[in-house]
């Protein structure tokens, strides 16, 4: 993750119209992004329309960009806001491919961390959780926000995040390991 | 599960790459999307309009300024203001002697 005043320095060069800073910062924020948004709209293809839309906000509106957040925050607020747009469009027939559907229970791995079925069963618990949990969990454990960035994503307060992250992760352990464990 | 645990299961989910046409589309738009151009030239006519005025209306003073000091000591001619001036025996109008001698 970039420090704040790189991040600074860099929307300065982009609000300045320097094409080489610009193509930085794609470079740097485009993949976690479309990751991000993949993992929410459940559609890469999607996912990309609504990244290119972030970025050509970003190069029209890099002036507006506040010091206080990174780089990364920043974009992924943007993208957030434009995938909650989109989800809403969709009223809640959110897509699912064939492939990434839940494992029977009876394929559920007893290690967690071995093969492909025990990603099919993350993304599976994953979708199961309501969209805030979902937002929360993927930022924090995928895209390695602190809660604080989180917060700000989501538009948040930190305790809410960290009530969210709390009950997702004992939501998910359950569907994880099968059990209805509410530790 | 702990927060280690987590973060192992998350980095087993599906990579998920951009693909090589939305990075060549992104990486364009400097060049397909360049800043507002009208937005650019309004700005710059608006810097414009004040600054005209402002060379305008210091021409403006400056002429009346240099008017103001090379006029002043016109005005205050002595020699002009006693060609002005009549003496105390003159007139403009011609006297009726003066009028019946020129007469034929």
């Amino acid at each position: 993750m970039t420090q704040p005043h790189e991040d600074h320095q860099l929307f300065q060069q982009v609000a300045a119209g320097d094409p080489r800073a610009f193509r930085r910062l794609v470079d740097q924020q485009a993949p976690p992004l479309v990751t991000y948004l993949t993992r929410l709209l459940r559609n890469q293809a999607e996912a990309e329309e609504l990244a290119q839309e972030v970025f050509l906000r970003v190069w029209q509106r890099a002036s507006d960009y506040q010091a206080s957040y990174r780089a990364s925050t920043w974009i992924h607020r943007i993208g957030h806001n434009l995938a909650i747009d989109q989800l809403r469009r969709r009223k809640g027939n959110i897509e699912v491919d064939d492939d990434l559907q839940a494992a029977p229970p009876s394929e559920r791995p007893h290690n967690l961390l071995e093969n492909k079925q025990q990603a099919l069963s993350l993304q599976a618990g994953l979708d199961a959780l309501p969209l805030r949990q979902r937002t929360a969990m993927l930022l924090r454990y995928e895209q390695d926000f602190p809660n604080p960035e989180i917060a700000k994503v989501l538009d948040l307060s930190v305790d809410a995040v960290e009530s969210l992250l709390a009950r997702a992760k004992r939501q998910l352990k359950a569907h994880l390991t099968g059990t209805n464990d509410h530790e | 599960m702990n927060d280690d645990d987590f973060k192992a299961a998350f980095r087993g989910l599906d990579k998920v790459e951009p693909s090589a046409d939305f990075l060549r589309q992104v990486r364009s738009i400097p060049r397909t999307h360049p800043r507002d151009a009208s937005f650019g030239v309004s700005l710059w006519h608006l810097f414009g309009v004040p600054n005209r005025l402002f060379a305008l209306g210091l021409s403006a003073v400056t002429g009346l300024f240099v008017g103001y000091l090379t006029l002043e000591q016109e005005t205050y001619d002595e020699e002009l203001m006693a060609f002005m001036e009549l003496g105390p025996d003159e007139s403009l109008l011609p006297s009726a002697t003066e009028l019946e001698g020129d007469a034929p």
